[in-house]
């Protein structure tokens, strides 16, 4: 069963001057129940946008959407009770305490103090609830944000860019958080930037380039749906097995131990040709394990994002 | 919903601080009305200042001579002559007066409750909140309604608390150095329904106040229709179109506080067909309000 299916999802915003922007033009997406979804992209690819539509925040210009099998245009307040979510960077009450600010948000569904507590330990803010947000640290609100988004034990959290403003310790935190949460059942679904965050985090992974779905489904299989750039080839010399390749027209370079060689897998057959000539024999011959960021570059055509600490994410 | 906007309106720091300093305010001008005030009434203020004054003093030594016939004692004689030089004010506190000064205190009370409930709503938009909370419940007119039931709610508290103290203020004024008489049941229901008008125009300015802010999205935006409208534009139609005067709302509010639609130029409808035209402008205010706030994008 899919809690999030996106078909053909279209925004565009008017320009006061005529035209028109195109946030999302025709999204495919389909989200399955449980795990840790990633939904990648660069800035300003309709990250945020998907889930502001999702989310009733604004109206799609056209398309199909579903949220936990409702319309979000027409039913979105059947099942908002079973959505937590954070988009971009949470919003709180900056001179009320971080209890406070839970507490306004649980009255809406009668959320109990004790569960209020709960939440609170469980993102480490405990000590600090009633301090005034204005004084917490980017890290603390974006904390208190996912603590808020969890308030309502929900079936599908929705948490945008949830990295955000996050030391390494506070990012280590919350992917453990997410990933416990999606072993336990729930569905989370993260938008970022951040390659390295989805790549540790994720089970599912859609990217998304200039407002449509480029790439979707598990990790590994995203990964494996792309061809390998070359061949990594073990032997005994590896410097000397590296020069016999270039006196063969070969490009190789060393790394590690392990000769790096630049050719696609197909051409394999040539290496082995070339060093069994000059009595070199190899131990290993394998493809390149082809990772994320060059999935993301060849996909999207821009550099995945790497700073994990301060970005502004306006996807 | 409604518990949840109410609990922000009442934790709000800037409503706390604007009702203590409003209350501040009351507790001076009470302070300076007790001082200013003085216990006795005007004819035991004559006798004395009679008795005191330099032509008093003349006539008593006899510089007036004997009192004619008829006229009494000399004392008698010498008090008629010095008594019309001197005016004497009654300077007791009435509190029979509450009234009128509960219409007067309305017009900051209601200005203050227009500033909070446009704050209230501005807020939420400048801070991103507004995104947090239709997370949380996405039936906009929900949304609305619970705030606009926040902001009725504490401009209701905020007039009574505000007024309340005002007459606790005054009462020491009335108790020690005026009076307390004529509070009879008359008075009681007159004055009764003078704080019902007064009430129902401090609701109407926080419910604007929240629907400007709603609709320029700021507390800014608010403040500025509001004294924009208020300050320039009635101004404008006051030299220019004399004749529309009796539409203006400020015009409108004032004839049905006061239920004296005569002190108003140009006014040719009664108290309650103001009060009634009142409500229908902030009636459309706040549907056009709701309208953008349920039609455009939160972004």
């Amino acid at each position: 069963m899919s809690v999030i299916e996106i078909r053909g999802l279209r925004k565009e915003y008017r320009r006061l001057r005529g035209g028109a922007t195109v946030a999302l033009s025709g999204l495919d997406l389909e989200v399955p129940a449980g795990g840790v979804y990633g939904f990648l992209g660069p800035n300003g690819s309709g990250k945020t946008t998907t889930v502001r539509c999702l989310l009733g925040l604004i109206g799609p210009s056209g398309g199909e959407m579903r949220l936990l099998g409702a319309d979000p245009r027409s039913d979105l307040r059947s099942v908002i009770s079973r959505v937590g979510a954070i988009v971009e960077t949470p919003a709180m009450f900056p001179g009320f305490s971080g209890r406070r600010n839970l507490e306004i948000l649980g009255r809406t569904e009668d959320i109990e103090a004790t569960r209020i507590e709960e939440v609170l330990e469980l993102v480490s803010l405990r000590d600090r609830a009633k301090d005034r947000v204005k004084n917490y640290s980017l890290g603390m609100k974006q904390r208190l944000g996912i603590a808020a988004a969890l308030l309502k034990d929900p079936e599908l959290l929705i948490l945008d860019e949830p990295a955000n403003g996050l030391d390494p310790a506070g990012i280590k935190e919350v992917r453990e958080l997410l990933r416990r949460l999606g072993r336990e059942g729930k569905t989370v679904f993260v938008s970022s930037h951040i390659l390295s965050e989805v790549r540790q985090t994720c089970d599912h992974v859609a990217i998304l380039a200039r407002g449509r779905c480029v790439a979707e489904g598990a990790v590994a299989d995203v990964l494996s749906s792309r061809r390998a750039a070359g061949i990594t080839v073990r032997v005994p010399d590896a410097a000397g097995a590296a020069a016999i390749l270039g006196d063969a027209g070969i490009e190789a370079r060393t790394d590690e131990g392990v000769l790096k060689v630049a050719l696609p897998p197909s051409e394999g057959a040539r290496v082995t040709k070339a060093l069994a000539d000059r009595g070199v024999y190899l131990s290993e011959l394998r493809p390149d394990e082809v990772d994320l960021e060059t999935v993301f570059l060849e996909l999207t055509g821009e550099p995945p994002g790497e700073d994990p600490i301060g970005e502004e994410a306006e996807g | 919903m409604i518990a949840s906007e109410l609990l922000r309106y009442r934790s709000r720091r800037l409503v706390k601080w604007m009702t203590i300093l409003f209350a501040l305010g009351l507790a001076f001008s009470g302070f300076l009305v007790f001082i200013n005030s003085e216990a006795e009434g005007p004819a035991a203020i004559a006798t004395g200042a009679i008795e005191s004054s330099p032509l008093y003093e003349e006539c008593i030594s006899g510089g007036f001579g004997d009192p004619p016939p008829g006229a009494g004692s000399l004392e008698e004689f010498c008090f008629e002559i010095a008594r019309d030089s001197i005016f004497i004010e009654d300077k007791r506190f009435y509190f029979s007066d509450m009234d009128d000064i509960f219409m007067g205190v309305t017009v900051p009370v209601a200005l203050l409750a227009f500033f909070l409930g446009a704050s209230f709503m501005g807020a939420e938009w400048q801070k991103g909140t507004m995104t947090t909370t239709l997370t949380w419940e996405s039936r906009r007119w929900t949304v609305f309604a619970a705030k606009m039931a926040a902001v009725v709610a504490g401009s209701l508290v905020l007039f009574a608390v505000l007024q309340g103290l005002l007459a606790l203020f005054l009462l020491p004024s009335a108790l020690f150095r005026g009076s307390t008489a004529g509070l009879d049941a008359a008075w009681w229901q007159d004055t009764g329904a003078t704080l019902a008008r007064c009430a129902a125009a401090t609701v109407v300015a926080g419910v604007v106040g929240m629907s400007f802010a709603s609709l320029g999205r700021n507390t800014a935006a608010a403040l500025g229709i509001g004294f924009g409208y208020m300050v320039v534009l009635e101004n404008l139609i006051r030299a220019l179109k004399p004749q529309w005067q009796q539409w203006l709302v400020v015009d409108n509010i004032g004839a049905f506080v006061t239920e004296d639609p005569l002190s108003f130029p140009g006014m040719r409808h009664s108290a309650s067909s103001a009060g009634l035209l009142v409500l229908a402008y902030a009636t459309a205010i706040t549907v056009i309000a709701y309208g953008f706030f349920r039609a455009r994008d939160v972004t």
